[in-house]
């Protein structure tokens, strides 16, 4: 199932992108830079920004999780041996 | 390398400072624009951060009445780097360490309240085999909301060249050598192979992202304010890196990679001929030794060793993946090894053909080693005697070179299919074109093989 839902990810990005989404909703910072970072590299990065950036949330909140319960229960461990 | 004083033809972009040379030390002039961001860099501990990992070459601030101009705020004195060398002359894991290391950088400065604000390969330079950030003026301060500015030119300098060697064929990394600023994305997904489209990362920072380039090519769309969550831009970077980490290439089936495992040399002649060489670089003590033709390096090894600063070139991009792996891993970190064809050596590239240097723009060197290279140049690459010891002269001020005569089964192979048009592939006809250039200092046979070993000194002019 959660293989299924990671091939549909792809898909639903090429669709936003083929169906031209307008991505450009949220812009109000002005960027500036020597280098050009092109028209096209902003509007996909944006995009792709939205869809990483939930799943990159997820992991750090997962990580978060998992090092309070690891510091939880080594504290618990090293208890019983006291 | 020169020594005159002048600046340096490949920092003219970034308005914020420039490299130059003084008296044969090179700086760095920041200029009063950059201020902010320079003393944001400094205060906020991520330089210091980023010189105690070793992932930046660490510098010192020099006297400002140095400076080139009057913009200028500070001038730094960074520590030199040994050998100036070029994304198409790096191996798949030295490309990819290069990508990893500008990604770790970008963290860190993340962390700390700033960016890069460009991500280009030519950035980064290696010390032996461990990758350096050389560009202090590529961090701005991070402005909640903004993309990546760089993310275009991390996906044309590393992932790209990354996927097509990895995916395609290892030879596409001389594709940087024709495009400078990196491989554009709609070459690189032409040339992908189609099952790079079930990649989410490459789908989508490599084909998506050129199709969104060619939308928007050309439109009239407001570029100057787009909006990125700070977990957007962090995902972003986290995605760049699980798509580096998966790219893999395994050093195998090309010409050269598995040399040592099928040569002519017994044991007892490889050790002979490296202890030949060793008496050799201990009569001469070079600084710099450029080890030609190098294989995996087993040679440069004793140069490395002896502390010589050294550079291990050879063709087979098989072969410096895995002398390159063998340095990481614990093996001599003092050897840079380097892709290069000898008969084809990187020019001068960029504009007015300046802005990267040709391999002879970044000699001599105080040694050079020719083992077992002369009949591949003389005989598979019909270069005449002459012209290489023409060419070896500009390369080095000492040269051990090794003659492999025609009898040597080794040469009996490059002559299997074809005519033996060379009359003058002679032991007495290479000594008589090198003393042209060179003094001939020591001559000895290679016990085991019919081979000979010269120490040759070049001549004054």
């Amino acid at each position: 199932m959660i293989r299924k839902t990671r091939m549909l990810i792809p898909v639903i990005f090429a669709l936003a992108i083929a169906l031209g989404v307008d991505v450009a909703e949220a812009r109000d910072h002005v960027v500036q830079a020597y280098l050009d970072p092109g028209t096209g590299s902003l509007i996909i990065q944006v995009l792709l920004a939205s869809l990483v950036g939930m799943g990159f949330a997820m992991k750090m909140f997962w990580a978060h999780i998992a090092a309070f319960f690891s510091k939880f229960f080594a504290g618990k461990q090293s208890d019983d041996k006291q | 390398m020169t020594s005159s004083n002048h600046v340096v033809a490949s920092s003219f972009r970034d308005p914020n400072g420039f490299v130059f040379v003084r008296e044969g030390t090179i700086y760095r002039q920041v200029n009063k624009m950059y201020k902010p961001d320079y003393d944001f860099l400094m205060e906020s501990g991520l330089y210091q951060s980023l010189a105690d990992a070793g992932l930046i070459v660490a510098h010192e601030e020099a006297d400002i009445d140095l400076a080139e101009s009057d913009s200028a705020y500070k001038i730094l004195k960074p520590d030199e780097i040994p050998f100036i060398s070029y994304p198409y002359e790096w191996s798949f894991g030295q490309l990819k360490d290069a990508a990893l290391t500008t990604l770790r950088i970008q963290k860190t400065a993340f962390d700390h309240g700033m960016t890069l604000k460009d991500s280009s390969a030519y950035n980064i330079q290696f010390i032996g085999c461990k990758p350096v950030f050389i560009d202090t003026l590529s961090f701005e301060r991070y402005k909640p909301g903004q993309p990546w500015p760089a993310y275009r030119q991390f996906c044309q300098h590393f992932l790209a060249p990354l996927a097509l060697m990895a995916c395609r064929d290892i030879r596409l990394s001389q594709l940087l050598r024709v495009y400078i600023d990196g491989v554009e994305l709609d070459l690189a997904s032409k040339i992908l192979p189609a099952r790079s489209w079930l990649s989410f990362s490459l789908l989508s920072h490599i084909h998506l992202h050129s199709r969104s380039q060619r939308q928007f090519s050309g439109k009239q769309v407001n570029t100057k304010s787009y909006k990125v969550s700070k977990f957007g831009f962090m995902g972003i970077i986290d995605s760049l890196e699980n798509a580096v980490r998966k790219l893999k290439w395994q050093p195998k089936g090309t010409e050269w990679g598995d040399y040592y495992d099928d040569t002519n040399y017994s044991d007892e002649a490889t050790t002979e001929k490296a202890a030949i060489v060793k008496r050799f670089l201990k009569q001469i003590q070079p600084e710099t030794t450029w080890d030609l033709g190098a294989n995996t390096g087993v040679f440069s090894r004793i140069a490395a060793e002896m502390g010589s600063r050294t550079v291990a070139f050879d063709i087979d991009p098989a072969a410096v993946e895995k002398g390159y792996l063998a340095g990481v891993n614990g093996g001599a970190g003092n050897i840079l090894p380097l892709v290069l064809d000898l008969t084809n050596p990187s020019g001068g590239l960029g504009w007015a053909n300046n802005e990267r240097m040709s391999l002879l723009e970044r000699g001599p060197a105080q040694a050079v080693l020719a083992l077992a290279l002369i009949h591949h140049l003389a005989i598979s690459n019909n270069l005449p005697m002459q012209k290489i010891a023409s060419f070896f002269r500009k390369l080095c001020s000492s040269l051990i070179i090794e003659f492999v005569p025609k009898q040597d089964s080794q040469v009996q192979r490059l002559l299997a299919t074809r005519e033996d048009i060379f009359p003058d592939y002679t032991k007495d006809h290479f000594e008589d074109a090198f003393k042209k250039h060179f003094a001939i200092d020591a001559v000895t046979e290679v016990a085991g093989s019919c081979r000979t070993m010269y120490l040759m000194r070049r001549l004054s002019e």
